[in-house]
């Protein structure tokens, strides 16, 4: 019976550490603005990650803070866990369009498993 | 009276120099991923946000993750209809997709475009007696496609005197050649307006 709690409580300490693991290894991401009058007009709210298929998926939420259209730039590049870019030539920058006060959120999916880090450029 | 001649003289070579000095051209390199608007034609970046919303959008599709879970479904690629009134390069849009998808090393990809040249070379090393036959790669043993990646792109333009308003929509979907299913469709949209400014320029 004793042994039975016990195999019982090493079983769920296992799942656990399992689940942390899986929920830790989305890659970590920053945020860098590259035009110094954006961080006047937008606000980053939030920039958060998440493994889909063992992918990481970035996603930056920003919102407009004046009342006038506001179009800017954005572009997520990916590191390896030596901190090599991941197709560095795939990256591409794509526009987004927020009117006046309104908040939009922009994602994008790891090209590959092997991305550790990330850092979406903003201008 | 000289004098004069030398002015006019003078002032014209100064003018042809200056013409000569406006039309002349300079080469330079742009960089390729930054955002294009130099028409409101289907451009670049347009490519670019189809190919990153769909690939995106497949990969993180909940059905797709667990049938990439265990292994690379085969993949072959259909022709994109261009239903638009411009000439569209839509094979280069299919196939910036086709990389990105293989080199998430979640599918794999089978080109029919390159099925006559296959068959020529296996013919060749088959039948020619010039290759070992046991080196020879032999007929018959491919992977046929499980899947197939086919779509449409249309186009709604608008035009008054001093806006051009154009709207894409990029459909593309991924059917189950065996049960005839579409397991997976999306959708990306793009508008882009030309407004004349005041001057016209």
């Amino acid at each position: 019976m004793r042994y039975d709690r016990a195999r019982y409580g090493m079983g769920l300490l296992v799942a656990l550490l399992v689940a942390l693991l899986v929920a830790g290894c989305a890659a970590r991401g920053e945020i860098e603005v590259l035009n110094d009058d954006l961080t006047d007009q937008l606000e980053i709210k939030k920039l958060k990650s998440r493994l889909v298929g063992g992918l990481t998926q970035g996603q930056l939420r920003v919102k407009n803070k004046s009342k006038k259209p506001q179009s800017f730039q954005v572009k997520f590049i990916w590191f390896d866990s030596q901190g090599f870019q991941i197709d560095n030539e795939a990256a591409s920058w794509l526009p987004v369009m927020l009117q006046g006060r309104e908040e939009k959120t922009v994602q994008a999916l790891a090209p590959n498993d092997s991305a550790k880090t990330y850092k979406v450029l903003i201008r | 009276m000289s004098i004069v001649r030398l002015t006019g003289v003078s002032l014209l070579c100064a003018g042809l120099l200056l013409a000569a000095g406006c039309a002349s051209k300079k080469v330079e390199y742009g960089d390729a991923s930054a955002v294009e608007t130099t028409t409101v034609d289907f451009g670049s970046t347009d490519l670019h946000m189809i190919a990153a919303k769909m690939v995106d959008s497949l990969l993180s599709f909940p059905p797709i993750v667990e049938l990439t879970k265990k292994s690379r479904p085969v993949v072959f690629v259909d022709r994109i209809k261009n239903k638009t009134t411009e000439h569209i390069d839509t094979e280069s849009i299919t196939d910036t997709i086709s990389t990105r998808l293989l080199r998430s090393g979640k599918f794999r990809f089978v080109d029919m475009s390159k099925v006559e040249t296959v068959r020529k070379q296996l013919k060749f090393q088959n039948e020619s007696g010039m290759v070992d036959p046991s080196k020879a790669v032999a007929f018959g043993r491919q992977v046929g496609a499980r899947y197939m990646l086919y779509g449409n792109m249309s186009s709604i333009v608008k035009r008054s005197k001093d806006v051009k308003d154009v709207y894409y929509k990029f459909t593309l979907k991924l059917m189950d050649l065996e049960t005839g299913l579409i397991e997976w469709q999306d959708e990306k949209e793009i508008r882009k307006l030309r407004k004349k400014s005041l001057f016209g320029m």
